[in-house]
């Protein structure tokens, strides 16, 4: 099965160059590309922002804009050359014979217009089918995407659906013309680890009926590895590594490849391990070193063979392609990772901060119906124990943030700071010490640095608001606070925007830390970030928290990231509290199913907006162990262990069976 | 999606620098030659209005009624290029003399609507609830009050000057910029460094000045332009309506108003003025969109 000997590919793609036009200069962002793909088969594109990944993928699809320019090579679609094809002729192939499923479903889908009608819109369009033919055949694929109740889909709009529901429909859409060809744009960000899976296993089996060949483009290596057959791995712009999934994940060839495995927490065991960060960033296009491009991050570069010439593809020791002079010596070493030392004992560590039954309520749009937050909301943080707060989208963590930082207020329970209350006190309303003692990381780190000013200005306006006055010491507390987080002192003199991501999380980390706080509350301090410099910056929060005695809250929807970094865990769902506990008794004996689900990962029933229930315990609808006393009252809060609660009907976790293996993903109840 | 687009970090000094550089408006206007044909036009008026001593060929006040014919029409050929108007003063000095007027009273007026405007903004946008909704009712009060009636109340009962030209037109103008700003308010309040500054204890004013209004600089300054346009217009509306600056003093909408009653005869009489005010209009409203073009990017 090497991947080269197909004989009449359905796409090839030969040596393909594209440049971007900026400020009157061309930009190349993508050499010699060369791929193709066999009927039936899943070709996965792994790379990381800049890596030219999408591109790709617009210049299949003749979609590059105005700016972009293929400048050199050529796209074969089923032996026919792309670029003498008319733009009728074009169209005609796209939705036809290539169907796409763009990056966003809730915006790939017209807002205004029923599911229905968008689907049937497609048959119309480019099968001819008649009003009824559509209609019959829309709901046939809303069937094949496992989607239940297809009338009453077919009659919503796009806002009316959960999220992973709005991802099958746009794969239906895809399929209804019945392609040879499905382009995936980073088919399942924004999903919940959950539903990705099942979105995963859906795309898989739906190709295999169908025999349809599959282009997939990702920044996630073990999701295109699920996906794909073989995956391409792309830097700055080149195919770096070309091999079939499992070998790419057991014997990755090219250091950037492993680096991309070795920064990424393990999918599963339990891996309390330290992650080992790719140094550095990727070059931006029209930025690139000669030779490797890799070479400036590389641990195995050398200048002769490395930083000589064009680095060309050769067969690797796994049967695949790789685009590194080196990697013929070092292929096999497998990663070595030390093991993260445990925080204190829960019986050693003092309680710096206790929620008890914190509640928020705000009134919604119209201010008539109030919304419900968070609601009973009990757990325990320990001085130097980092604690995981973790559930899905809309499931309140990031409001609970918010109330613990003083960024808004608890409307019910208490929030206690060392003994004080602080439940009801906004920033602005808390001592200075208090607001010092818990502060705040944001996600979008494009905006939580205020564009207008340098970094320096902030960090300084930080420090002399948490209290020292004389300019001398502040400009020395400035200097080290830059050398903690590893920010040459230069990059803070300049604005955001002239920073990368990672630099920019970096700068967000040194202002907080300028106030010195007990507590360092991170809202997704990663997730906005490139793979390959998550591991850094989540490392540097670790190191910093231990050498400041400064304890971690982090908000996460990456378990498998907060399996291997926390201490302690608080998993959330639909602003209630799940469970809590140490982290080892959760991951080793979880009590809750949702818990439990989440845990093995395993697939469960998709969550839909609508079947939300008004009273019991909001789980049940998808819960494998339902019992009738569940949809009747919210279930009680029990104290398993210290620290351990759960809010569960089920009395402990031994009078329990498997959690539903085998489950569809769309049944319901 | 397409990376292209997204313009990436630079990591060398040399691409920093440029990126500093697009931040400053002229750079951005040279990417528009509809913004740049904008700004040669308010130069080309800022030029007439500084120079005008030594452009008019004589005084706006002076009466060549004996040698001039009565209702001298002819511009061009002669003297008067642009022909004299009914009391006989040459229209052309008349014109030139009158950009002064216009250039100082627009931006004064402008610029003090926006201070009150952005005040407001800000305030009613950050504190919301109560405090927004007395203070956008009241500007929609005055929005919902048309124009010119406002103005004519306003300027009879005071009676026309330039600092009640100026009033009048703020009044105006304000609930407008209030808006603006607080729309934009509303959408920056919520962005985390406004959220970090708050952690750290700035004071309402410092978020307030410091870390929301530096955010909205660029749509304020292009719709400052825009806006710039409108009380053009609405200084020629006045002189217009006569409640511009009392005469003899040239003005643009006062000369439109003298030579009203004879424009079918003698279109010389009109033409000028109305074409100075709305290539002043339009060149500020070329010029807003060019920054905003810019911004776009």
């Amino acid at each position: 099965m090497t991947p080269r000997t197909a004989a009449n590919p359905l796409l090839r793609i030969e040596s393909l160059n594209v440049a971007y036009r900026r400020d009157g200069d061309a930009v190349p962002v993508l050499f010699d590309v060369s791929l193709s793909l066999r009927q039936g088969e899943a070709l996965g594109i792994v790379g990381e922002s800049g890596s030219g990944k999408s591109t790709l993928a617009m210049a299949v699809m003749r979609h590059l804009g105005r700016a972009g320019r293929i400048t050199g090579g050529r796209i074969f679609f089923d032996g026919v050359d792309m670029a003498s094809l008319s733009a009728r002729e074009l169209r005609r192939l796209y939705g036809a014979r290539i169907g796409m499923v763009h990056q966003d479903a809730g915006l790939a889908l017209n807002p205004s217009m029923t599911i229905g009608a968008q689907l049937t819109e497609v048959a119309r369009a480019h099968l001819g089918s008649t009003r009824a033919e559509a209609s019959d055949l829309a709901r046939t694929h809303l069937r094949s995407v496992h989607l239940p109740d297809v009338d009453r889909i077919m009659g919503a709009y796009p806002f009316q659906l959960s999220g992973g529901q709005q991802q099958r429909v746009v794969i239906a859409m895809a399929l209804v013309a019945d392609p040879s060809l499905l382009l995936l744009d980073e088919p399942t960000s924004g999903l919940d680890a959950t539903t990705a899976t099942g979105i995963v296993a859906l795309i898989r089996t739906l190709a295999a009926e169908r025999g349809m060949a599959m282009l997939a483009i990702s920044h996630d290596l073990h999701l295109m590895a699920r996906l794909c057959d073989r995956v391409a791995v792309m830097y700055a712009g080149q195919v770096v590594e070309e091999n079939r999934a499992d070998a790419i994940l057991a014997r990755p060839g090219h250091p950037y490849t492993r680096g991309l495995l070795e920064c990424l927490p393990p999918t599963s065991g339990a891996g309390r391990q330290i992650l080992l960060p790719v140094p550095g960033q990727a070059p931006s296009p029209g930025d690139r070193p000669a030779g490797c491009a890799f070479g400036p991050r590389c641990g195995l570069f050398t200048p002769d063979p490395c930083g000589a010439g064009a680095i060309s593809l050769h067969l690797s020791a796994s049967g695949g392609l790789v685009r590194c002079p080196k990697a013929g010596g070092t292929a096999d070493a497998s990663p070595v990772r030390g093991l993260r030392p445990p925080g204190p004992e829960i019986g050693a560590a003092p309680v710096l901060l206790r929620v008890e039954a914190l509640g928020k309520q705000y009134a919604d749009r119209t201010g008539r119906r109030m919304v419900t937050a968070n609601e009973g909301i009990s757990f325990t943080v320990r001085r130097g124990r980092m604690t995981a707060i973790v559930g899905e989208s809309g499931s309140g963590k990031s409001t609970l943030a918010r109330i613990v930082c003083g960024l808004e207020t608890a409307t019910e329970g208490r929030l206690l700071l060392e003994g004080v209350d602080i439940a009801d006190l906004l920033a602005e309303r808390r001592t200075v010490a208090q607001r010092a003692a818990v502060q705040m990381v944001f996600q979008n780190t494009e905006m939580s640095l205020n564009p207008a000013w340098t970094i320096r200005r902030q960090i300084m306006r930080t420090l002399r608001a948490a209290g020292r006055p004389d300019d001398m010491g502040a400009e020395h507390r400035y200097a080290q606070l830059m050398d903690a987080v590893r920010l040459p002192l230069e990059a803070g003199e300049r604005r955001a925007g002239e920073l990368s991501g990672g630099q920019r999380q970096r700068a967000a980390i040194a202002r907080a830390l300028a106030a010195s706080p007990r507590i360092l509350v991170a809202d997704e301090p990663v997730s906005a970030l490139d793979v390959s410099v998550q591991a850094a910056v989540v490392e540097l929060l670790m190191s910093l928290s231990r050498e400041r005695d400064m304890t971690l809250v982090v908000i996460s929807h990456d378990l498998p990231l907060m399996r291997s970094i926390a201490d302690d865990l608080v998993v959330l769902y639909r602003g209630r509290l799940v469970e809590a506990g140490p982290a080892g008794t959760l991951l080793s004996a979880p009590v809750h199913p949702y818990t439990r689900a989440l845990v093995a990962a395993a697939d469960r029933p998709a969550t839909s907006a609508q079947t939300v229930p008004d009273k019991g315990c909001l789980f049940a609808p998808h819960c494998p162990d339902r019992m009738e006393v569940c949809s009747l009252r919210a279930p009680p809060e029990r104290v398993l262990g210290q620290d351990h609660r759960v809010a569960c009907h089920l009395p402990d976790n031994h009078a329990l069976g498997a959690f539903g293996e085998g489950r569809a993903c769309h049944g319901h109840p | 999606m397409t990376e292209g687009q997204v313009v990436p970090p630079a990591a060398s000094p040399a691409g920093l620098r440029l990126n500093v550089l697009t931040r400053l408006y002229p750079a951005v206007l040279f990417r528009s030659p509809v913004g740049l044909a904008g700004a040669a036009i308010l130069l080309f008026w800022l030029a007439v209005a500084a120079f005008a001593p030594w452009i008019a060929p004589f005084s706006p006040t002076r009466s060549f009624m004996p040698v001039a014919p009565m209702m001298a029409a002819a511009p061009g050929g002669g003297r008067f290029w642009l022909g004299t108007d009914l009391l006989g003063r040459d229209l052309l000095s008349r014109l030139v003399w009158g950009t002064r007027s216009v250039v100082v009273y627009a931006p004064l007026a402008t610029a003090s609507a926006y201070v009150i405007g952005i005040a407001l903004g800000l305030w009613a946008g950050y504190r919301r609830g109560v405090t927004d909704m007395l203070l956008s009712r009241t500007a929609d009060l005055v929005l919902a009050f048309p124009v010119v009636p406002l103005y004519i109340v306003l300027l009879s009962k005071l009676g026309s000057s330039g600092f009640n030209i100026v009033f009048a037109i703020t009044l105006s103008t304000t609930p407008g910029v209030m808006r603006i700003m607080r729309g934009l308010t509303l959408d920056l309040r919520e962005q985390a460094y406004v959220a970090a500054a708050r952690l750290r204890g700035e004071g309402t004013l410092a978020i307030l000045f410091l870390e929301i209004l530096p955010n909205a600089r660029a749509t304020l300054i292009a719709d400052a332009c825009m806006r710039l346009g409108y009380v053009v217009t609405a200084i020629g509306t006045l002189g217009f309506l006569g409640m511009g600056l009392p005469p003899p003093t040239p003005d643009w909408g006062g000369m439109i108003e003298e030579g009203r009653v004879l424009a079918i005869l003698f279109p010389h009489l009109v033409l000028p003025p109305c074409l100075a005010i709305v290539s002043l209009a339009l060149g500020c409203s070329m010029l807003a969109d060019g920054l905003r073009r810019g911004e776009g990017r």
